[in-house]
Parts: C-alpha cells; sequence; structure tokens
C-alpha cells in the first residue's frame, strides 16, 4: 500500500520490563485529553492476559480468504483499566490499608510477572507492544468512513480526526487492539510512530529512551539498516500474531535465553527450556523454529571468538546504527553539526525560563570567577 | 400572476388523490401561524434495522424500535418535525466509558426535491442526489447536535448551518422520547408541496451507531394548500399497491442469478459484502427505487463500506507484505475520467409484469 515502510525490532531477550518506553510515550503523547487511559506503548508478562485484557480473543484482522473479522471493544475499566488510589490520607486516623474503589478486579498490568509454569519451572517474558503499523490494517479496513489512512512515505498509519465520528469499528478491527477510543473528544486514537520526530530524524520516543536497548527502528527496503537484516537477512524477527493477517510491521526477536529447567533434585536440565515452544509458535508463527536457531548457532559461533554480525547487531552499540531514518539522514546531520556533548548543549533557552516566568537579569555572570583565589597568569607561563 | 398560481394550488389540492398504499407514506404540514403541537398529526413510520451492509461489531444488536410516530408543521418559515418513539432504555454516551452509546436520531431531506428530480439513495444520498442530515445524539456533557451533506456511505460531510435546532427529549415515566427538528424554510421549498423525509433512529443500549441503526424509507410531508407536481408524484408513488406476484418475483430473482451476488431470506449463499444485502430491503427503500435498481443499477451507484475489508490472498503481496484489495467485492468499476458504473448488469429487457412481480417480492423483504 506505502512506497516505503518504517519498522521497529524489539529484540525481547533484552527486555526487562522496566516501562521505561511506556513511559516515554505516556509523558509525550497520552497524559491529557482523554487519553489518559490508553497505553499506546505497553509492555506485557507473556504468557498473559495482555493489555486490554485477552486481546488476543478479542477479534479483528483477517481470515484466511482476508476477508475481515468481526471484533469486539474492549471496556476502560474491565479490560484496559483504570488506576485507583489508596487511602493513605484515612490511615492516620487507624483506617486499614484500603483501596479507595469499589471494585479491584483489573487495572493496567495487572498480571505483571505471574506468567506460566510451577515453581521451580515457571517462567515468563515481556512483551512491549506499540502499534504495528500493519501493511493491511485491520483498523482500516474496518472504518465505515475511510477515515484511517497510511502515508505513501513511510507506511506510518494515522487517523484523520477531521474524518473520524467515533464509530469505533476500528478498534473491533484491529486484532492488536492497539487503537482508542478517546471518549472526550468522542474519537479514535492510536500510537503516531511519534511521526513529528521521525520527520525530524529523531527515532520514536520508546525506541530512543529504551534503556536496553532492545528496539531497531529503520525502512524495511534499506538494505544497510539492521532493521533490514534482522528481519531480511537474518530471519530472526518475526511478527507477533501473523496469523492475524495484517502484515504488522513490528518485529520481535524471539525470547532464546532462558533458565534451564529443574528436575526432582532441583538439579538443572541441561538444554531445557522452560517456555513451551507451542507457546512461542502461536505468537510467532512456525519460522520461530529457525529463529531460534539461527540466534543459537550465531550466539556460540561469537562464544568461539568468531565474528557474527548478527550477534553485534543484537549487542546494540550505538544509536547510530540502530536508528537508520531516511538513509542515515539523521546522523549524517548530527555528525556535521554536533559533536560530542553539544549534542546536549540546549540552544533555545525559553524552554528552560518558562515563557511566563519573570526574567530576572543578572548582568554580570562572572561574580563566582571573583569569589575563587586569582591564578597566577604568569607563573604559569613561565612553566 | 403568484395569487393565480396559489388560487389554482389550493382547488388542484382538493380533488389530489393518491394511488393505493402511498397515502401511508405521507405526513400532512398543516400551515399555523406559530409552533403548535396540538396542530401536529401523527402518522406512524415504520423503521427497521438496516442490513444492507453490515459492520464488524460482535456486540451490536438491532435496535427494539419497531415505528416512530412523526407529525409535522411549518410557519411559512420554519418547518417543524417532531418525532416519538418508544425506548425502553434511555441511553447517553458516557464520558469514562469505551464501549456505551447514546440513542439518537436523524432527519434526512433530499438537498433538491420536486418536479423532474429523482430520490436520493436512503442511505444517506448518492453523487447525483445530495442530502442533508440533522443528527442529535446523546453524549455526556456534550450537546452532540450536527448537520451534514451526504452523497452515499462514508461521505457525511459536517456542515456550519445554523439555521436549524434539533432537540431530544426522553420521558421516562412513557419511556418515550421525543425530538423536534425546527429547520429554516425557504418559499420555493414549499412551493412544491411535497417534501421527501426519512428517519434514522439508534439504540444506544443494542450498541447501535453508524450504520447499525433502524431506518424508514422515504416519506412525504405534504404541505397543506400547495398542489404538488403530478409528475412528481406519479414517480413518487410507482408501485405502491400491489402491482404483481411476490411468490413468482421470488423465482424470477433466483433463476436470474440476484441470489449469485445478493442475499436475502433464505437465500444466503453469496459471500458477505459481495453485493447489497437485501434482507430489508423493502423495509427502508421505495418502490421506485427497487425497480430503478434492476433496470438501471447504474442510476444510483453505492459506494462499498470500505473496499478494504477484503483482500485478495491469490495475487502477490506487494514488498511490504501488502496484498491489495479484492475486486471481486467492489460494486462499481470506475473508467478514467472517474464515472462509476455499477458491476450489477442492467435488467432492462425484463418483460414488465416479471418486474412487478420482482419489486413486489422486494418490497415485502422487511
Amino acid at each position: 500500500m506505502s512506497k516505503r515502510q518504517l519498522a521497529m525490532v524489539m529484540d525481547l531477550n533484552k527486555c526487562i520490563g522496566c516501562q521505561t518506553c511506556t513511559v516515554a510515550c505516556k509523558t509525550q503523547w497520552t497524559n491529557r485529553n482523554g487519553r489518559e487511559y490508553m497505553y499506546w506503548n505497553n509492555v506485557e508478562t507473556h504468557p498473559g492476559y495482555g493489555y486490554p485484557r485477552n486481546w488476543m480473543e478479542a477479534g479483528g484482522g483477517f481470515d484466511e480468504s482476508g476477508n475481515l473479522r468481526d471484533g469486539i471493544i474492549p471496556d476502560m475499566v474491565l479490560d484496559y483499566g483504570v488506576p485507583w488510589d489508596y487511602n493513605h490520607d484515612e490511615l492516620i486516623n487507624g483506617s486499614l490499608f484500603q483501596a479507595k474503589t469499589d471494585s479491584l478486579e483489573w487495572g493496567p498490568n495487572w498480571d505483571e510477572d505471574v506468567g506460566g509454569g510451577e515453581y521451580p519451572n515457571s517462567y515468563f517474558f515481556y512483551i512491549p507492544r506499540i502499534c504495528n503499523h500493519c501493511s493491511n490494517p485491520g483498523c482500516l479496513a474496518a472504518c465505515p468512513r475511510e477515515a484511517i489512512f497510511k502515508r505513501e512515505q513511510d507506511g506510518i498509519v494515522l487517523v484523520d480526526l477531521e474524518r473520524c465520528q467515533g464509530y469505533r469499528y476500528c478498534i473491533a478491527g484491529c486484532p492488536y487492539k492497539k487503537i482508542y477510543f478517546n471518549p472526550k473528544i468522542s474519537k479514535s486514537e492510536k500510537c503516531i510512530f511519534c511521526f513529528p520526530r521521525v520527520e525530524k530524524g529523531l527515532p520514536p520516543a520508546c525506541a530512543h529512551q529504551c534503556v536496553g536497548r532492545i528496539r531497531f527502528v529503520g525502512f524495511l527496503d534499506d538494505e544497510a539498516g539492521q532493521v533490514y537484516k534482522l528481519v531480511h537477512k537474518y530471519k530472526v524477527a518475526l511478527p507477533l500474531r501473523p496469523d492475524f493477517g495484517t502484515q504488522p510491521n513490528v518485529y520481535y526477536v524471539p525470547p532464546l535465553f532462558e533458565p534451564p529447567k529443574f528436575d526432582e533434585n532441583m538439579q538443572p536440565v541441561e538444554g531445557s527450556r522452560r517456555t513451551p515452544i507451542e507457546y512461542l509458535e502461536l505468537l510467532f508463527g512456525k519460522e520461530v523454529h529457525t529463529a531460534l536457531e539461527t540466534l543459537r548457532k550465531e550466539q556460540e559461533k561469537r562464544a568461539r571468538g568468531e565474528e557474527s554480525e548478527l550477534m553485534d547487531i543484537l549487542i546494540a552499540y550505538s544509536h547510530r546504527d540502530m536508528f537508520r531514518l531516511d538513509n542515515n539522514y539523521y546522523q549524517q546531520q548530527v555528525d556535521k553539526k554536533l559533536k560530542g556533548s553539544e549534542f546536549f548543549k540546549v540552544i533555545d533557552q525559553r524552554y528552560l525560563q518558562g515563557a511566563n516566568t519573570k526574567r530576572v537579569e543578572i548582568k554580570d555572570y562572572t561574580f563566582h570567577e571573583k569569589m575563587l583565589p586569582q591564578k597566577d597568569s604568569s607563573k604559569a607561563k613561565h612553566h | 400572476m403568484k395569487l393565480k398560481l396559489f388560487t389554482l394550488g389550493l382547488v388542484g389540492c382538493v380533488s389530489l388523490s393518491f394511488a393505493d398504499g402511498f397515502e401511508e407514506d405521507v405526513i400532512n404540514v398543516k400551515k399555523t401561524q406559530k409552533f403548535n403541537p396540538s396542530a401536529l398529526e401523527f402518522k406512524k413510520v415504520k423503521v427497521y434495522p438496516q442490513t444492507s451492509v453490515s459492520l464488524n461489531d460482535k456486540n451490536t444488536k438491532d435496535a427494539q424500535i419497531p415505528e416512530l410516530e412523526v407529525g409535522s408543521v411549518t410557519t411559512g418559515k420554519e418547518l417543524y418535525v417532531v418525532v416519538k418513539w418508544k425506548d425502553y432504555t434511555h441511553s447517553v454516551q458516557p464520558l469514562f466509558t469505551t464501549n456505551r452509546y447514546g440513542d439518537g436520531i436523524s432527519i434526512q431531506f433530499p438537498l433538491s426535491y420536486g418536479k423532474g428530480k429523482t430520490l436520493p439513495y436512503i442511505g444517506m444520498g448518492n453523487e447525483k442526489n445530495l442530502v442533508v442530515v440533522y443528527l442529535k445524539k446523546n453524549v455526556e456533557n456534550r450537546d452532540y447536535v450536527k448537520s451534514f451533506i451526504s452523497e452515499g456511505f462514508g461521505s457525511l460531510t459536517e456542515t456550519s448551518y445554523k439555521d436549524f435546532s434539533l432537540s431530544l427529549d426522553y420521558d421516562k415515566e412513557k419511556k418515550e422520547y421525543t425530538a423536534v427538528l425546527k429547520k429554516a424554510i425557504k418559499p420555493t421549498d414549499l412551493k412544491t408541496g411535497i417534501i421527501p423525509v426519512s428517519f434514522a433512529v439508534w439504540d444506544g443500549d443494542n450498541g447501535n451507531r453508524d450504520g447499525v441503526k433502524n431506518i424508514s424509507n422515504w416519506k412525504f410531508l405534504k404541505v397543506e394548500g400547495v398542489n404538488p407536481d403530478k409528475g412528481y408524484i406519479s414517480y413518487l408513488s410507482w408501485g405502491y399497491g400491489k402491482i404483481g406476484n411476490p411468490e413468482r418475483g421470488r423465482e424470477l430473482l433466483i433463476q436470474n442469478g440476484c441470489i449469485g451476488c445478493h442475499n436475502f431470506a433464505d437465500q444466503k449463499n453469496a459471500p458477505e459484502g459481495l453485493a447489497p444485502n437485501l434482507s430489508r430491503i423493502g423495509g427502508y427503500n421505495n418502490p421506485v427505487y427497487l425497480k430503478e435498481s434492476i433496470v438501471n443499477p447504474s442510476a444510483v451507484v453505492i459506494r462499498n463500506l470500505n473496499i478494504n475489508r477484503h483482500y485478495d490472498k491469490s495475487q502477490a503481496p506487494d514488498k511490504n507484505g501488502a496484498y491489495p484489495n479484492n475486486e471481486m467485492y467492489s460494486w462499481y468499476t470506475k473508467d478514467n475520467k472517474g464515472k462509476k458504473t455499477s458491476k450489477m448488469p442492467p435488467y432492462n429487457y425484463l418483460a414488465e409484469q416479471d418486474l412487478n412481480d420482482m419489486v413486489e417480492y422486494l418490497k415485502s423483504l422487511r
């Protein structure tokens, strides 16, 4: 549909579930204006219900013949979950500590770290999820007003808020439930792949902030890019639930590394896997076998001290290589103009000052230097 | 000259009588000095769930609203349309939910009507015949009243009309809604004597919004004391009363291959979405449209709800993995000038009685 396609790869082996991406996204886009309940980026524990609750069972996407499937619209309280407060203010009067809500049944990230399996062989891993900016988007297909479009230049899927009438069929149509209803404006909204940042050569906030450096961003047709290499060259990055038929453009390096199983005597069983391969197959399709095999082989290669481009990519040495937007346009600009710490230099003081803050005039910026003992410049010259 | 015409109109009015059954779709509009609810003459208007196109939310259900009561008066400068209906659940779209919907009503008029004009497609008009839609929905914290111009599915475009008001009140005792539309009207509009109008109601409790709604066919506001154009009336009233044998019509629909694309009644073999579903087609379409859509399907070309709902997996995907749309589901072809032609072939060779029998059967689908 689009001429080019931006994509993201997330290496699940390195995700620690810290939610830094979630916070980066929330503070940038969804902490206001009716978006408060939305997490355009969330990190959920697998196996688990996910966010919104049971999204994998909520319909949408396409059937095997390519026809849109019916779906449902999750409930704000029961499925997305809303935060609640505790009665901290009443504790001083001797009240018992309790939540200030009538029903504590579900909340965002409710089943964090629960996972599957029995102690000592329990297991889980994290999946961060954003909009997949699919090549055949279910949301776009469902909209009776064609208010959703896919950008020609990079395949980012956006909602035209002028056309959107808040009918919410897009939510039923998206199998990932990554488009949300904003009840304040009665329109649908979704992850925009931080397009205003991307256009300036910056990666999406979630990718840039990721402390585990698990996210790679680039164009799928940029053969020199790491995204291309992970997806097409090594084929270790796989789309989530490819059976939903929307051709997602967020790819995941499936979890390979995990502790082995323990036997009855609490001895580790060599070569054992805790996470059932069937579960990984459900999430990433049959290709997960070859992807895991490739990862294992390349890891062994690197362990023997041999070269492995794949492992070097996954180590994620530098943002410069991880984020390739518009054929490195962004990095070229940085190289030309900003070196080292200059990158962090504030160029527009107004934002630090505050638009409504009264300017305090400090005429002499060197007053503190005058308080220090004066250097003897003549001595220095002699040495 | 004007006076003379008016007198003629009055005389004509007395002698005017409509074809069999057409009277049922006519709502008399009295002329009053100012809005006077007691002058309203209410008429029952049946509404049917829209099933021509289906939407993709599993949790929506048909509204339990079988009929409305509609009355109308005019002051000469304003037209008032009052609509009442029973709804046992008063639903307002709340501020803090994602999956609850408000009740609502819309009233649509053709943008132009009268002598020589054809009726717009009931589903919010078509490219040649635009409609004006007035909408009121129950939304918490907002007065959700809007007006639109539209030329068919998906083309609803908001206007900034200020010359109308639409109120919606719920009587908790009677479990009844009353909507009052007041709109400015020009003397020329009244002169046509007959103003087509149609209605849609949404039952929020059953997840109704957008195309999930109950709708009426075109009704006709007959303005007191004005004699409408006879040609226009005979166009509008074509096919009312009994014009054929419905059982034979049903057989003819099967024999002529209509069931290859259309589903209706017990005929459900066509892939969903290949063509409009005809299950309730007679409920919300006037006979003249049913005839026209058989004889000349390209007269009104209806847009698919969204062609992207079906993609063609027999084709190769593009470099980004996207499959092209399945053209089989497109309801029309477009030439390089943008002219749309319905994919349905014109059945203009049918014998008149065959056509009448088919229309008679389609009328019964409601």
